[in-house]
């Protein structure tokens, strides 16, 4: 009897065959022959087929169609990530036409280039970068990347993003959130961004987090995390914690599409389910809004936060349109 | 092939699949038998369905997976008694937490998305090249300068890890262990 993993290998083969171009009437028919010698080969095939077309869907992605509307404007709007190249006429053309994803452009890497990306409340967006990093937006989270000669830049205009850094010593990748950059060169981590408060996780490497002072000007100084860092950052200083990687962890957690708590009161964990959510929890006591909770949830099931809430505590749930109170008895 | 169970095998069994591992991992002593089990639960399903399509899916698929894992320890010496007791009182369905929801072509997407992007990097542009761009083999080779051979090569682990991906979200990177604590449990401290 052949294997599972014999069977997978034919099956994946005929199935790249099939769509690799120079697909006949006799492939066919040697495809079909083959399914008919067995049910676990017609099961095997009937799997990885459906996977297969799927993974077709990920032209929607490229397309932008994550986000549900383009999230860019430019001269092709259906090719992604959009490029805007800053030098026009020939260029244009070209570069509109060739960057399709930046997996395989590595010359890009040379070009000055920029595209804005977004994700809307609730959604995440896996972005790969045309140097080989990756940029993960969480909810409701808009970048623009710029990738310079002798920087790697990315703006965080809003929300969220988890980074992987291709190391390029000779470039580093610097994210800006307002006045302050986040600078690193081979390494993960996560930077947060509300309104000019800023908080970063550092997963693994090293970052350094510095003022965009003008030149010459007496910022305050930059300082260095390391993995385990979690930083949280006014206008008036930083204050850095060090943590274990499993509690780092927790602050990833929205990359899975989970909320996890650990000791966290009510109050911030309405606001964490907020971001990612229409309907907005609005804890209306003080006294409950310090209750300590533990747990790991779904970051858009918000019913199930709210019922389970209801269910263990003495508390009061009444919903008005798109917002969820909760109040003391 | 009988179209009807085609679709319906798709439709109705597959996308248990991340459940029923989970089901299986949870009963059955060895994990690295957890794939061929439920391959074989996936044969004995589908060669059922060829006579009558069965009313509930989602239990036949977990009594299938039951019978089976009964048989196989039965036939197994290594496979102590209490595993067959146990086994027969693991009674369907133990999967309360997390029923299975039909996604969204967004929530699609994004999951294709997370599991193509789980590849290892030359599956991964292979099988972006072939899918996304629409590539040949040979335009795929000389686009990464690799011969055609190792173009099938990377293609063939990529399809089938892809599909690894896609059916069990078997997430890679942080979020791995987090998929498997139990969730939504909320309680005062």
């Amino acid at each position: 009897m052949e294997s599972r993993e014999q069977l997978e290998n034919a099956a994946a083969g005929w199935l790249f065959k099939r769509d690799a171009g120079d697909w006949t009437e006799s492939d066919q028919q040697a495809l079909s022959a083959w399914l008919e010698i067995s049910s676990a080969r017609r099961v095997v095939f009937l799997r990885l087929e459906h996977a297969w077309r799927e993974a077709a869907r990920l032209k929607a992605l490229n397309a932008g169609a994550m986000t549900g509307q383009p999230s860019w404007t430019g001269p092709a709007a259906d090719a992604a990530p959009v490029v805007q190249p800053r030098r026009g006429g020939l260029w244009r053309g070209a570069l509109a036409a060739s960057v399709v994803l930046a997996i395989v452009a590595a010359t890009w890497a040379l070009l000055p280039q920029r595209s804005t990306y977004r994700t809307e409340v609730g959604g995440m967006r896996l972005v790969s970068l045309a140097d080989g990093s990756r940029i993960t937006l969480n909810t409701d989270s808009e970048v623009q990347v710029a990738f310079e000669e002798r920087e790697r830049r990315i703006q965080l205009r809003r929300g969220e993003v988890f980074v992987e850094v291709a190391k390029d010593p000779s470039r580093p990748f610097v994210v800006i959130v307002g006045e302050r950059r986040v600078v690193a060169v081979g390494t993960r981590f996560s930077v947060r961004r509300e309104n000019q408060d800023i908080r970063v996780v550092v997963s693994e490497g090293l970052v350094r987090m510095e003022s965009q002072s003008p030149a010459g000007a007496l910022g305050p100084p930059a300082s260095l995390l390391g993995a385990g860092s979690i930083a949280s950052g006014d206008r008036q200083g930083v204050l850095v914690q060090k943590k274990s990687l499993n509690d780092v962890t927790q602050y990833l957690s929205w990359r899975a599409g989970f909320l996890m708590f650990q000791s966290t009161s009510l109050a911030d964990a309405a606001a964490e389910f907020n971001r990612y959510n229409d309907d907005k929890i609005v804890i209306e006591s003080a006294g409950l809004a310090g209750l300590k909770i533990d747990g790991n949830f779904r970051s858009n099931n918000v019913d199930a936060f709210i019922r389970l809430l209801g269910k263990n505590f003495p508390v009061v749930i009444e919903r008005r349109g798109h917002t969820i109170h909760v109040l003391d008895p | 092939m009988v179209e009807g169970v085609n679709e319906w095998f798709v439709r109705e069994i597959l996308c248990h699949e991340a459940a029923l591992r989970r089901y299986v991992l949870r009963a059955w002593p060895n994990p690295s038998d957890v794939p061929d089990i439920c391959h074989d639960v996936y044969v004995r399903i589908y060669e059922s369905a060829a006579g009558a399509l069965p009313q509930s899916p989602r239990s036949f698929l977990f009594t299938t997976a039951r019978h089976l894992m009964i048989d196989r320890a039965r036939r197994s010496r290594i496979v102590s008694i209490e595993l067959i007791e146990d086994l027969d009182a693991l009674n369907v369905l133990i999967d309360p937490l997390s029923p299975e929801r039909r996604l969204t072509a967004r929530q699609q997407l994004q999951h294709l998305s997370v599991a193509l992007n789980g590849l290892p990097r030359q599956c991964r542009e292979v099988l972006w090249l072939q899918r996304v761009e629409g590539l040949s083999q040979q335009e795929i080779g000389s686009r990464l300068d690799i011969a055609v051979a190792t173009v099938q090569k990377h293609a063939l682990k990529g399809i089938r890890r892809l599909a690894e991906l896609f059916y069990g979200g078997a997430q890679t990177g942080p979020g791995e262990q987090q998929r498997n604590v139990t969730s939504e449990s909320a309680h005062g401290k």
